[in-house]
């Protein structure tokens, strides 16, 4: 019960939305209450996953290998609970970002559609599921891309939508070719399906296949030019929505793929993905520095960080990939906050462009102090969250001898900081420029009040390293034990695997 | 069977090529053939359907049933794939609408 609610929960909303008169006050009440009784049910679910159990539901009481099943194990409800604090901060920020009168009518409505999206993309048990619920999270963002492309904007959203089309018909060839080859759908049969089966040119074929869909929806180096083409046409709650959910979504079906379902620690796919992961950290970090907006410095730093994660699950040891994982959280509130807090002067200017900004600290100290904490986060300065995902990984690079990655990564990090105190320096710190003083909105106020959950989340990450490290070190440990996923997920299935 | 994978293959090669060009109408044309082949290769892995019963119950067939689950796929598939091209053909038709070209390279130059 407590499974699908999760994906219950966003689709009735949405539909409400839809039927709401515009402008109503109980449209954004409804959508906030509604994120915050699916946030709390996430935790609840991570509670009870904790022990190493699995949340289980069949659909209709179809058993599996042939009915769809949602499982939640101990990493998909750290992701769910990590994403729905992210979508909470994101929907309460703009309750004060935009007026309701403003605001395109079906925002809303299509935010929560995403929303189920990415719920059923985490919670799913079934390939060709995951597959559906990736292009409910697709065809959600290119709605709410397409409400922001009037005029000379709908050639980036054409960038957007071309590139993800062509991923998501490649994203089908995998399916039909997983289920031409195995038979099964289920994740828990093609995983034992693949156990038996052993490296072959198919497997090898698949694994490709499906690092390049993921790879270009997260952006990796050959394929992340859409990326900071698209998002700054949005505004910055939508922006900081998509720049922390549906880049690390692409990280989760990810790990899911090459722990769970296919063989782990596939030879070739491994090193094309540590070869990939070098020029994406350097690429977009020289990206964010050759930018002067806020929101295109930030959509390449987006780059960059998957780079980091990329190249730890390519080094494929048990704590490269807790790393990456301790990581992808990391960047989920960090980034989605410094959208949020950037945009607080962004709004104070009215513009962007660092060049018009200036001395907005003196006015808006708190958004200032936040920005700065989470700006070194980013960069990995300890005892932040990012120091330590960082920290593990370049170890475990320097364990297995990859001077080259160790090096780009360690100056990537170093560019960061700097990229990111340019924006620092550029909107908040000093005189501020004489043509564009801005205006201070009392709404301000509350956008920096709305950022705080993500504040004490991403700093609890860090502080509490000890008991985070151990966390999530178990649930890549229950990932890596792919038998006990088959046995959790065939316990109630009278039908069995078959041959 | 192996007439069905000539079909599915020179249809991925004419798609890919055409999604490569920069006039927006052979895209368009790429993305449709693309997305056709692929639900052709849904469907093929429901085997042969020559002599094999359609999937109802009470016929009891003796060479058995075709594999009814490609074709829920496909439909699904068709759906998903029928509302993103409806998508892209207004888009393109917008941009034509905003500068009167179909040539990408254009377009950008106009848009900037």
């Amino acid at each position: 019960m407590i499974v699908i609610s999760f994906l219950l929960i966003p689709l009735m909303t949405a539909l409400i939305l839809l039927f709401m008169s515009n402008p109503s006050p109980w449209r954004k009440k409804a959508a906030i209450t509604s994120t915050l009784m699916q946030l709390v049910l996430s935790g609840y679910a991570f509670y009870r996953c904790f022990d190493g159990k699995m949340l289980i539901s069949m659909m209709g009481g179809w058993q599996p290998p042939y009915g769809i099943v949602l499982v939640i194990d101990l990493f998909s409800s750290m992701m769910l609970f990590a994403s729905l604090l992210v979508y909470f901060t994101a929907l309460l920020y703009s309750v004060f970002e935009v007026n309701e009168l403003q605001e395109p009518y079906f925002r809303l409505p299509l935010i929560f559609f995403l929303q189920a999206g990415t719920n059923l993309v985490l919670i799913t048990g079934d390939f060709f599921n995951l597959f559906v619920a990736f292009e409910m999270m697709l065809a959600s963002s290119y709605g709410i891309l397409s409400l922001e492309a009037q005029g000379k904007k709908v050639t980036n959203l054409l960038s957007y939508v071309l590139i993800n089309l062509a991923g998501s018909f490649m994203f089908l060839w995998g399916a039909a070719m997983v289920y031409g080859y195995t038979g099964n759908l289920n994740m828990a049969a093609l995983a034992s399906f693949f156990m038996k089966q052993g490296d072959s040119a198919l497997t090898w074929a698949f694994a490709m296949l499906m690092f390049c869909v993921v790879g270009l929806k997260i952006g990796i180096f050959p394929l992340y030019f859409w990326l900071p083409d698209s998002y700054p046409i949005l505004p910055y709650s939508i922006n900081a929505l998509f720049g922390g959910i549906l880049s690390k979504i692409g990280i989760y079906v990810l790990l899911r793929l090459f722990l769970t379902i296919l063989p782990q620690g596939i030879p070739v796919v491994k090193e094309w993905m540590v070869i990939l992961a070098i020029p994406t950290m350097l690429l977009g970090v020289l990206g964010a520095i050759s930018k002067s907006t806020i929101k295109e410095i930030l959509s390449y730093h987006i780059i960059s960080q998957v780079g980091y994660i990329v190249w730890a699950v390519g080094m494929f040891t048990p704590l490269s990939l807790t790393a990456a994982l301790l990581f992808t959280l990391h960047n989920m509130w960090v980034k989605t906050s410094l959208f949020l807090y950037a945009g607080i002067a962004g709004q104070y200017f009215k513009t962007d462009v660092l060049q018009r900004m200036g001395g907005a600290l003196r006015h808006l100290p708190w958004a200032g102090v936040f920005f700065l904490l989470q700006a070194l986060s980013l960069a990995g300065l300890p005892p932040l969250s990012g120091f330590w995902g960082k920290y593990l990984i370049i170890a475990e690079g320097l364990a297995a001898k990859q001077t080259l990655a160790v090096t780009i990564a360690v100056l990537t990090s170093w560019m960061t900081l700097f990229s990111m105190l340019k924006i620092w320096i550029s909107a908040f710190w000093g005189e501020g420029n004489p043509l564009t003083p801005g205006t201070y909105l009392p709404s301000l106020k509350f956008e920096v009040i709305a950022g705080l959950g993500l504040i004490v989340c991403s700093l609890g990450l860090g502080f509490g390293m000890e008991y985070s490290f151990t966390i999530t070190e178990q649930a890549i440990a229950q990932l890596m034990n792919k038998q006990a996923y088959i046995e959790q997920v065939f316990a109630h299935s009278k039908i069995g695997l078959g041959d | 069977m192996d007439l069905t994978s000539l079909v599915i293959g020179m249809m991925t090669a004419c798609g890919t090529y055409l999604i490569l060009q920069h006039r927006l109408s052979q895209m368009l044309i790429g993305f449709l053939l693309f997305s056709n082949a692929v639900n052709l290769l849904l469907l093929s892995t429901a085997r042969n359907p020559d002599h094999i019963a359609p999937p109802i119950v009470d016929q009891n067939p003796a060479l058995g049933y075709v594999d009814p689950v490609p074709h829920a796929l496909i439909l699904t598939a068709i759906v998903i794939g029928f509302a993103f091209i409806a998508h892209l053909v207004i888009l393109c038709y917008r941009l034509f609408r905003q500068t009167k070209h179909e040539d990408l390279f254009e377009i950008y130059e106009r848009m900037k």
